[in-house]
């Protein structure tokens, strides 16, 4: 079952992004480069967590919503756009 | 004041406007202009732009983003910093600030503009953290004498709460007397009786001798906080029994605990002394390694403990774990991309028979998975990890950085570097010296490694970020 990025939308994510007690995935995103656990909090605050997230998607914003993995290609129909959609604003 | 009107023309006459005498200069700009042109012109007042009729347009991209880059609604403005000695510094930090092209949302914010590093929401936990005694293995009883109350409402450390971790047994407040050892063993016995039980529902062999002739051994069966039942062997040393684990570490007290009891002592781990556990037997241990380590005498004093026997064959190297938790060898399985448990295991609390069954189970079905040629838990995602974090660590391929991740794991066992270990058996380890990090699944593979920086984590230092680390840490003193 695919996991969606809470940062920028990516919906095909391998593994939960957080486990409740046990921390981040450590998973990286290949849209934004978001690693659970390392980029976005360690612990179970949620509100800290989510505040995290909008920081780092603004970040991925700014810098132009570039596709982060050197190593997954990009998916041709790529967009990073409509793939936000797949969070709440 | 209801009821009473004062009419305007009662009121006295404003106050003349101030004029300044000519000798006053104008007022100046509150900051002083620095080296920084561009830093300045940050914070200079922006003149707004006239609003300009626009025709109609189609939604464009920024249309789009707008409900997810809205800067945040309380974010704390940027503390008055004092006049920098890096300018450096300054120009980055106006590089941050400055306005974005290509998201000028909203004339009159005058852009997106990126939050400044100190405006990151504030994490959690960000009170430094005291060098804390070590919780002991014993679990609950670690502070001194005045604070011995956890005992009693302790739970057992074989049943997890279904949201977490086996409670930890956290100091509680109202008993503010020292307790006489008399007491003390009075609030044990209970325990102790209620953790053979446990034990016995846990592990089949010692199931096998029954509960309660368990509990009447001459073990000391302590809580621990790290989920897992302790035994002591006499001589200074115990050994710990985490669900699911085959071998385990032997440790030795290296300083007594309260009045010369094992409460709050402090315990290390006897280097290359492992026991087995044997489901159906008790804890075998090499005689050879034990008069090795400890000399013939106390030796054969732990030979003689019953549920105590020696080992017919020593496990190799291989199969030892290097950590707590670890069982990687014991078990092997074709499968070298193990995948980590998606939740952690549920245990209803209420159901005293699923107590210790299923935390095993779900611990044990953690646990195996073949120990590949680097160590990595998933190859698939080792190159990922590999572009983010070989450069921490100076890797010249992916084979070097998961090799120096399995390094990094065998010396934090040499050295006994704090380890976290979480409900899902993930060793988490730092090195606060050389600012390492990194994750280990159940088995001993890596599932990450790298070199925090609090930029990328968003924790004022990498200790509050090692501080956040989900799971308990291990025992070292």
């Amino acid at each position: 079952m695919p996991y969606t990025c809470p940062v920028c939308g990516y919906p095909h994510l391998e593994e939960q992004p957080h486990h409740p007690g046990a921390g981040g995935s450590d998973e990286i995103c290949p849209s934004c480069g978001t690693q659970f656990g390392y980029h976005d909090g360690a612990n179970d605050d949620l509100v800290w967590r989510t505040k995290r997230h909008e920081v780092l998607r603004r970040k991925w914003i700014a810098g132009g919503m570039k596709w982060h993995s050197k190593v997954d290609p990009v998916p041709g129909d790529w967009k990073p756009e409509t793939q936000l959609r797949n969070i709440e604003p | 004041m209801p009821g009473v009107t004062i009419p305007w023309s009662a009121l006295p006459p404003a106050p003349p406007p101030i004029v300044p005498p000519p000798n006053i200069p104008p007022p100046q700009p509150m900051l002083p202009p620095s080296d920084t042109p561009g830093f300045d012109k940050t914070f200079a007042p922006q003149p707004l732009p006239p609003p300009v009729a626009q025709p109609p347009r189609n939604p464009s991209l920024a249309d789009i983003l707008a409900p997810w880059i809205q800067p945040p609604d309380a974010e704390p403005p940027p503390p008055a910093l004092p006049p920098s000695e890096t300018p450096g510094l300054d120009k980055a930090i106006a590089r941050i600030n400055a306005p974005t092209p290509g998201f000028h949302l909203t004339p009159g914010l005058g852009g997106f503009s990126q939050p400044p590093m100190w405006s990151l929401p504030p994490p959690p936990q960000l009170l430094p953290m005291p060098p804390l005694p070590v919780p002991p293995r014993g679990g609950g009883l670690g502070t001194l004498g005045s604070t011995l109350s956890p005992i009693a409402p302790a739970p057992s450390p074989l049943i997890r709460t279904a949201n977490g971790p086996a409670a930890p047994t956290m100091p509680q407040p109202g008993i503010g007397i020292p307790e006489t050892l008399a007491q003390l063993a009075r609030r044990l016995m209970p325990y102790a009786t209620e953790m053979g039980a446990a034990l016995g529902r846990t592990l089949p062999s010692v199931g096998a001798a029954g509960a309660g002739a368990f509990a009447a051994a001459p073990f000391l069966l302590m809580p621990s906080n790290t989920g897992s039942t302790t035994i002591d062997l006499g001589d200074g040393l115990r050994t710990s029994l985490p669900p699911g684990q085959r071998y385990v570490p032997i440790e030795r007290r290296v300083a007594p605990g309260v009045f010369g009891t094992d409460v709050g002592a402090i315990w290390k781990q006897v280097p290359g002394l492992y026991g087995e556990v044997d489901p159906g037997r008790g804890v075998l241990v090499d005689p050879e390694q034990l008069r090795e380590a400890l000399g013939d005498e106390a030796a054969n004093r732990i030979l003689n403990t019953p549920g105590i026997m020696p080992m017919a064959k020593p496990p190799s190297d291989e199969q030892l774990p290097s950590l707590p938790g670890n069982n990687s060898a014991s078990t092997p399985e074709p499968d070298n991309d193990q995948e980590p448990p998606k939740e952690p295991p549920h245990v209803d609390v209420t159901n005293p028979v699923s107590k210790g069954k299923n935390y095993a189970q779900a611990s044990k079905g953690s646990s195996p998975g073949h120990r590949n040629s680097n160590g990595w838990g998933r190859p698939s995602t080792l190159a990922k990890h590999f572009t983010d974090h070989g450069a921490d660590f100076a890797a010249t391929d992916e084979e070097d950085y998961a090799r120096q991740a399995q390094a990094f794991r065998q010396r934090a066992l040499q050295k006994g570097l704090p380890t976290k270990i979480d409900p899902n058996g993930i060793s988490r380890i730092y090195d606060p010296i050389t600012n390492i990090f990194g994750a280990y699944n159940a088995n001993g593979t890596t599932r990450t490694f790298y070199k925090p920086d609090p930029a990328l984590h968003g924790y004022p230092t990498n200790m509050d970020y090692w501080n956040a680390q989900p799971g308990l840490l291990q025992g070292s003193p």
